[in-house]
């Protein structure tokens, strides 16, 4: 509506011609490309001329190609015609008047045929011969087809020059009344090539689109249903189901690491199971959850989204996406402006993940098997000092305090063989973990039913020295059908699997720093040592003996149902339940625990249910008139999601061999845990299409959450997202190479309800215990009803350009997300009975950025292609202002004006010429935290180069990352000079005066200690470049020929080998630059061959 | 469109909507009830209010339940603590920062217990789902603690803000209110309780303050008050219940169901000794240092033949030096047979014996602390008309008979103006402000309407 009175506004054919030129000179600036001529509009006139003359005057004119073979044009005859400033469609019209001919345009390319027979290139179109301009008795019937045969449901059919047209019904049928024979139909499918064909005599038209090559046209899934990257007004990224396949990773986050703008995904531990940490476009919330809201085929992955802590063992924190198997995903979506996520309301303001599975399609029964086995090792090891470099900074640790070892804590010096040498690192993770992936699938059906069966087997053991295994086995099932009369489809999948963790309690990796001469943990006969002469020591090995075992079943299920009422006009209903039980237990037998301490033989369980379930009826409703494609969508959620659980806490148990035997413990001491979570909302949304060239798309959400208090429970969000897709213009279509060009923004509302539940009430707990035989209700928080969300607005605007046809395009967009209302603890005075109440404060901060895409066709030719994908993003995040900062519990936390991630420090001085020691201008806490840093990402990306030659395929994919981080001497934990061992950059330590360096003399004693612990847990000192260009992925693949495979009786037949975390380059001094630790696992190097064959 | 369809998306639509507020009004979590619920009968009334006991009992650094004893006797000549613990040595040393934890703890603790006697007051006003008679109880049980909580407050840090409603948005800005004003609450909750808390349980059942420890309470607040004849009038009606006979053996008093009990705490179900001042002051072995060492201060002031030295006390010789410890509490498992003395009878004889000399009665005073001196087997002090001598001499058998209990001996030098004149000398860093503890650093951060205490 906003354009189709332009003409009418005074101001706005000015405004409009600013755009324009600003738009066109940003594109001439990249192009040096010129302007001639009007596009599409032809002026020639003349009496009797023969066509192919026409033709090449129009050729001219507008820059279209005419395709003929000359024998069909000489069947043709000559044409009078006066064209002024025609439209190109009514000139050739009139060209092709009671011609034996056809012409389809496609591409600015006139094709043109003899109309018998009625074959189009590359489609089915069949018309019987025209003769006259008869209307069509019984209108236009038709039906539409992608190039594989599957039926199109929404493709636009539009009577060309006319407003008058229809979409395609679930099968793909449509119709069409009246209609002229000459008439010029217009089919349109979103990633599909359009086509023009000129209606015959009365006619029934089965056409097929075919897919185009632009990666604008691929499929984009949306909140709500589908789009594509050209035509979306929103932000959002697509992993590919290749993108997550080529990748031998177990977890879906572990394959997005780099590959989306906007998205950090850090890995935490490199043992299997290992969660991770997922932001999109920065910390958006001081306290509450940052995690986007994660959408499994249209259903809330309630068990990701409900921020369980599960403990995991080694790992700490368990990846709950480990159900998910990565071969399943058909592509996942991240959607990042308010436009893409204002319809998820109040869950939306962290980002959405959208991840979508495969279907089956119709066509012959297939079965798919797909083998991968392979191994993984720490990629990158830390030098840890040798035997003789390790005494001797012991020994120098000594002399430098003055002191002499302490037989009684000294066992590195005293008591143990100072000859012996282990290289404990070596010991932990010089193993390979095996990897085995195998997955197999059936699929098939018909035009009315089509299906996927699948199941999936992983296992994947550890570096360590340990046969742990881990598993996962999974099935799925996913049915499409539709009824006879087309007007009733169903969709549903189950997705069921069973993920067992098996690994030690603790992470050994932290036990490399051991002394290099401490006792082997194993005697000959296979006990654990816990000593030797008298000096005692931590077994790592104690750990491999204390098992965790986590063992998770996950169903997730959704169902789509969908009544095609009557034009246009469909009642939807999206339903999806899951539920996840979590078994964990850690045990710790008493042959596992050193003897001098009176161990008990003691054993953890955790036991979660996790169910979800949301409803969601929808009315949508899709119509062309004219050039405008409009659709309406409105709905409404309902979702409960309910956690309840215990932890047991056992000891005392009679046997070692009856851990798992709770009646076998002594004392037990049980937690429970309830959380119920119940969300609704009512959700609309329009989006106005005027011939592909103006979109604008507005949504709304009306949302309640339980999370909040009587009257606080309902909010409102919304954005409008607009794009102008110019180089559908007039103006732009001249400039050859420019193929593309979209300018969109978007702003909207999105809101933070992630903040726990119940959490508004004045609500009691039962105390311990009874008093007087009467139990305790204790009052657990003030009463506070007026607390409510955490608002999020996002503005966002971007510029999407393709050159050569889409062979580059190049998408920018810059963000600028500010969040307010944030809910904190806010620091009462204890005379309130409480320390702190939550509330909302008007603390705002800012999240913005630059995110970059390059697709480059760089070389495409029929054997060989060569393409690049690369992704760039500098983001900054800023607390814009926060009232109150400096009476709040939080003033020696943030500063206003600088970014979340900075620290208060110290200001280290360097280290002091005269004693050797870490020095600060003062070391009172909280008093002198007067320096600032900041550990932050400043910039990171990937690019992905594909290289195709015939058959084989290679894919290198590097990601990179511009960060500050704290080096080793931060996370070693121990003072070097102290019986711990240290990387070999300790070597570097201050020896005498005038030494620059940063490791302070080696020292064992307080004062050594004391400022140790000063400068790497509170100073700015260890702050240091943590940067890293990571050769993330290799996938090498060869498809056999046909040759071969038809002898399998196969239809394809493929090996592969895939290659994760191959190379790391960094400046970084330490573990990995990623986990930043010395004492947990860093990410492994995974490499792994498979086979591909589906018959 | 058809116009039956029509119909059925507006039913539809119509319907959804309006069961949206519903939806999201959840059931509260079965593991936590919300504060409205509790107040809905009288079982889970009382599971709000008796919390604050079972709090009082199960903190192992509880005001009540050890805390005043133990840093009330290392703040003066009492004890010393023999492991290193920076915030208990600036006790010893006689002077306090302002962040220190027990001087924090102490204050946010007592708070606590107030906001919930406040929310059962409050709750509990002209609400009729509690059975009338439970509702005064519990109404009167709150009275009682909210008094029992401003009398340290008062008795420690001086000016206090008056805190007597839930609502944390006026409550969080309140600054200090006058001693004076605070006393009269006190006064007025107290008489407001009496009536309404049960009778005296009998012995053996004092686990719950009765009548009897309001009016104890009473008496002691109005001696600190300076206000005697009012003191002695309710420690008479105390003693002259005859319910609290004094316990006829020194080794009986501490027990639970000691006859001279008027309020004890008793252990909670969970515990793990009867007190914590039996499971931190009673040594695990004859053969170590014990945690707290009475000073030779306290152990120099116990007449020869004083039997509550040698009952009361302990004894450890490690490499041939002795270590005294408090050993009224003997207890270091929860058997049951201990309990914590919040309130016994002996004090209130020690409350008439000083009102009784502060109003002339010197025969009532001698007479009273006659009484306590010859179950110590000491031989009676003689009659006089000399109030002088009366008040030392009840000063001097207050410091022996309530030793190391709940803090006596601090209030007093602190009531009696002598803390100056004899902590000074004995302690490095005494100064005259020593006498009020600081506002703790992080209420004054928190609620700028506070002060601080002169010389903090």
């Amino acid at each position: 509506m906003l354009f189709s009175n332009r003409g009418k506004a005074p101001l706005w054919p000015h405004m409009w011609k600013v755009v324009k030129l600003t738009v066109f000179f940003l594109t001439i600036g990249l192009l040096h490309a010129y302007a001639s001529g009007n596009a599409q509009q032809v002026t020639y006139s003349g009496k009797d001329i023969p066509l192919a003359t026409v033709f090449s005057a129009i050729e001219k004119q507008t820059g279209y190609v005419f395709f003929y073979r000359t024998e069909d044009l000489s069947a043709a005859k000559p044409v009078t015609v006066a064209f002024r400033n025609t439209k190109l469609a009514d000139a050739l019209d009139a060209c092709f008047h009671g011609q034996p001919l056809n012409f389809v345009i496609r591409n600015k390319t006139v094709f043109v045929t003899a109309a018998e027979p009625t074959t189009v290139p590359s489609s089915e179109t069949t018309n019987a011969l025209a003769t006259d301009t008869a209307v069509l008795p019984s209108g236009l019937r038709g039906r539409v087809t992608d190039s594989l045969g599957a039926p199109l449901q929404g493709a636009n059919v539009l009577l060309k020059g006319t407003a008058r047209g229809t979409t395609t019904d679930t099968a793909g049928y449509f119709e069409l009344s009246p209609v002229r024979a000459g008439a010029v139909i217009v089919v349109s499918y979103s990633g599909l090539e359009t086509q023009e064909i000129k209606v015959r005599v009365r006619s029934s038209l089965a056409i097929t689109l075919s897919h185009k090559y632009s990666p604008l046209d691929e499929v984009q899934v949306i909140a709500y249903g589908t789009t594509t990257k050209r035509l979306n007004t929103g932000d959002v990224s697509t992993v590919s189901s290749k993108t997550v396949g080529d990748q031998p990773v177990a977890d879906p986050l572990a394959a997005l690491e780099g590959r989306v703008p906007g998205l950090i995904v850090t890995q935490t531990n490199g043992l299997p199971g290992a969660a991770f940490n997922v932001q999109i476009r920065g910390q958006n919330s001081l306290i509450n959850g940052n995690d986007p809201l994660y959408i499994v085929d249209g259903v809330p992955f309630g068990f990701a989204n409900a921020d369980l802590q599960l403990s995991g063992g080694a790992v700490g924190n368990q990846s709950p996406f480990r159900v998910i198997n990565p071969g399943d995903i058909e592509s996942i979506e991240v959607l990042k402006d308010a436009d893409a996520t204002a319809i998820y309301g109040s869950r939306g303001a962290n980002g959405v993940i959208l991840i979508t599975t495969r279907k089956g399609r119709a066509g012959k029964l297939k079965l798919d098997l797909n083998v991968n086995t392979g191994f993984g090792q720490v990629g990158k090891e830390v030098k840890y000092l040798n035997l003789q470099q390790y005494l001797a900074m012991r020994h120098e640790a000594f002399a430098n305090d003055g002191a002499t070892p302490d037989p009684a804590v000294d066992y590195d010096l005293l008591a143990w063989d100072t000859t012996r040498y282990t290289n404990w690192q070596n010991v932990f993770s010089s193993n390979s973990s095996r990897y085995d992936d195998d997955e197999i699938g059936l699929s098939g059906g018909t035009a009315q039913l089509q299906w996927l069966l699948g199941g999936n087997y992983h296992r994947e053991t550890t570096v360590l020295p340990s046969s742990l295994a881990n598993y996962r086995n999974g099935v799925r099932l996913n049915i499409f059908s539709t009824s006879l009369d087309k007007r009733f489809t169903l969709s549903a999948s189950a997705n069921y699997s069973n993920v067992q963790l098996n690994l030690p309690v603790a992470d050994l990796f932290g036990a490399a720093n051991l002394p290099p001469d401490a006792p082997y943990p194993v005697d000959a006969s296979g006990n654990l040592v816990w000593s030797e002469n008298g000096g005692s020591y931590e077994n790592p090995f104690a750990y491999l003996r204390q098992k965790y075992n986590g063992n998770t079943k996950n169903l997730l299920s959704s169902l789509l149902l969908n009544y095609h009422l009557l034009h246009g006009l469909d009642v939807r209903l999206n339903a999806g339940y899951t539920e996840t039980h979590v078994l964990q237990t850690s045990e710790f037998p008493l042959s596992s625990q050193n003897p001098a301490y009176n161990p008990v033989a003691r054993a953890n369980y955790d036991q979660a249910g996790y169910t979800s379930w949301t409803l969601e009826p929808q009315l949508s409703y899709n119509d062309t008139i004219g050039g405008l494609k409009l659709a309406l969508l409105l709905g409404a959620t309902f979702q409960q999601d309910l956690n309840q659980g215990n932890s047991v806490i056992a000891s005392n148990f009679t046997s070692d061999a009856l851990l798992a035997n709770l009646g076998a413990a002594a004392n037990v001491s049980t937690a429970s845990y309830y959380d119920l979570y119940r969300y609704d909302a009512a959700f609309a949304r329009a989006t106005a299409n005027w011939e592909n060239k103006y979109i604008l798309n507005l949504t709304s959400r009306r949302d309640g959450s339980s999370r909040f208090g009587p009257g606080r429970q309902f909010a409102d969000f919304g954005a409008v997202g607009a794009a102008w897709i110019f180089s559908e213009d007039r103006f732009f279509k001249r400039m050859p190479v420019l193929s593309y060009g979209k300018l969109r923004a978007s702003y909207g509302s999105t809101g933070n309800d992630r903040i726990g539940n119940y959490n508004y009430l004045d609500t009691y707990s039962a105390d311990y215990g009874t008093y007087n035989g009467v139990s305790g209700l204790a009052p657990t928080r003030l009463f506070n009803p007026d607390y409510a969300w955490e608002a999020n607005r996002k503005a966002e605007a971007g510029i999407e350009l393709g050159f050569f046809r889409d062979r580059l395009v190049l998408m920018a967009s810059y963000f600028n997300n500010r969040s307010s209302n944030q809910l904190l603890q806010y620091a009462l005075p204890s005379q309130t009975g409480f320390t702190s109440v939550l509330e909302n404060f008007p603390a705002l901060i800012e999240n913005r950025g630059w995110e970059f895409t390059l697709t480059t066709a760089n070389i495409r030719t029929r054997h060989f292609t060569w393409t690049t994908t690369a992704n760039l993003t500098a983001a900054s995040n800023k607390l814009v202002a926060f009232p109150g900062l400096d009476s709040s519990s939080y003033a020696y936390t943030y500063v206003v004006g600088q970014p979340l991630s900075l620290m208060r420090v110290f200001h280290y001085k360097g280290i002091d010429p005269a004693t050797g020691l870490y020095s600060f201008t003062g070391t009172d806490w909280p008093t002198d935290l007067t320096d600032y840093k900041d550990i932050i990402v400043n910039y990171y990306g990937g690019i992905n180069n594909h290289f195709s030659l015939n058959s084989w395929q290679l894919d290198l994919f590097f990601q990179f990352v511009k960060q500050n981080g704290r080096n080793y001497i931060a996370s070693s934990g121990h003072n070097p000079g102290t019986p711990y061992n240290q990387p070999s950059d300790v070597l570097k330590r201050w020896q005498r005066a005038g030494d620059n360096t940063d490791v302070q003399r080696f020292s064992q004693d307080y004062n050594g200690f004391q400022s140790y612990v000063n400068y790497a847990y509170y100073s700015g000192g260890p702050v240091t470049d943590a940067s890293f260009i990571r050769l993330k992925n290799v996938a090498l693949s060869y498809s056999f020929p046909a040759s071969v495979t038809r002898r399998l009786c196969a239809s394809s037949l493929r090996v592969y080998a895939t290659a994760q975390n191959l190379l790391t380059i960094t400046g970084y001094r330490g573990g990995d630059p990623e986990t930043q630790s010395l004492s947990t696992m860093p990410p492994l190097r995974v490499i792994t061959g498979g086979l591909q064959i589906t018959f | 469109m058809r116009p039956h369809h029509t119909i059925y998306s507006l039913v539809l639509a119509v319907f959804l909507f309006a069961s949206c507020k519903k939806f999201v009004q959840i059931p509260p979590s079965p593991l936590q009830i919300a504060g409205s619920d509790v107040f809905a009968d009288d079982q889970s009334a009382t599971s709000a209010l008796t919390d604050i006991f079972l709090n009082m009992s199960a903190s192992g650094s509880g005001f009540s339940s050890i805390n005043m004893t133990r840093l009330g006797g290392m703040y003066t000549d009492e004890m010393t603590y023999t492991r290193p613990q920076a915030a208990f040595q600036q006790f010893e040393a006689g002077h306090l920062s302002n962040d220190n934890s027990s001087v924090a703890g102490t204050w946010q603790e007592i708070y606590t217990y107030i906001y919930q006697a406040n929310s059962v007051i409050e709750r509990l006003a002209g609400n009729k789902a509690v059975s009338p008679a439970v509702n005064r109880t519990l109404t009167a049980e709150a009275l009682f603690v909210r008094a029992y909580c401003y009398f340290y407050l008062a008795n420690l840090y001086g000016d206090v803000p008056l805190v007597l409603t839930t609502d944390y948005i006026r409550n969080q800005k309140l600054p200090r209110t006058p001693v004076a004003t605070v006393n009269a609450q006190i006064v007025s909750d107290l008489k407001a309780s009496i009536g309404g808390l049960g009778p005296d349980g009998g012995a053996g059942h004092r686990v719950l303050p009765s009548d009897w420890a309001a009016r104890s309470l009473l008496a002691r607040a109005y001696l600190y008050d300076g206000d005697f004849p009012n003191g002695f009038l309710y420690a008479d009606s105390v003693i002259r219940s005859g319910l609290f006979p004094l316990a006829s053996s020194l080794a009986n008093v501490f027990l639970a169901g000691s006859p001279e009990a008027i309020w004890q705490l008793a252990p909670y179900s969970d515990a793990i000794a009867d007190t914590w001042e039996g499971y931190s002051f009673a040594p695990t072995r004859a053969t170590v240092i014990p945690q707290y060492v009475l000073n030779n201060y306290l152990m120099n002031a116990f007449e020869p033949g004083d039997k509550r030295k040698t009952t009361w006390t302990g004894v450890n010789t490690v490499s041939g030096a002795a270590y005294y410890y408090p050993y009224k509490y003997r207890s270091r498992q929860h058997t049951g047979t201990e309990s914590h003395m919040v309130f016994r009878s002996a004090e209130l004889y020690l409350i008439r014996a000083e009102c009784a000399a502060q109003t002339q009665n010197t025969a009532g005073c001698i007479q009273d602390l006659n009484l306590l001196r010859s179950r110590a087997g000491l031989a009676p002090l003689a009659d006089t008309t000399d109030a002088g001598f009366c008040l030392q001499a009840v000063m001097q058998e207050r410091r022996v008979e309530l030793f190391a209990e709940n803090g006596h001996r601090f209030f007093d030098l602190v009531r009696t103006k002598t803390a100056d004149a004899v902590l000074g000398p004995e302690k490095t860093n005494w100064t005259t402000d020593s006498k009020r503890w600081p506002v703790p650093l992080a209420e004054l951060k928190t609620n700028p309407a506070l002060v601080q205490n002169q010389g903090y």
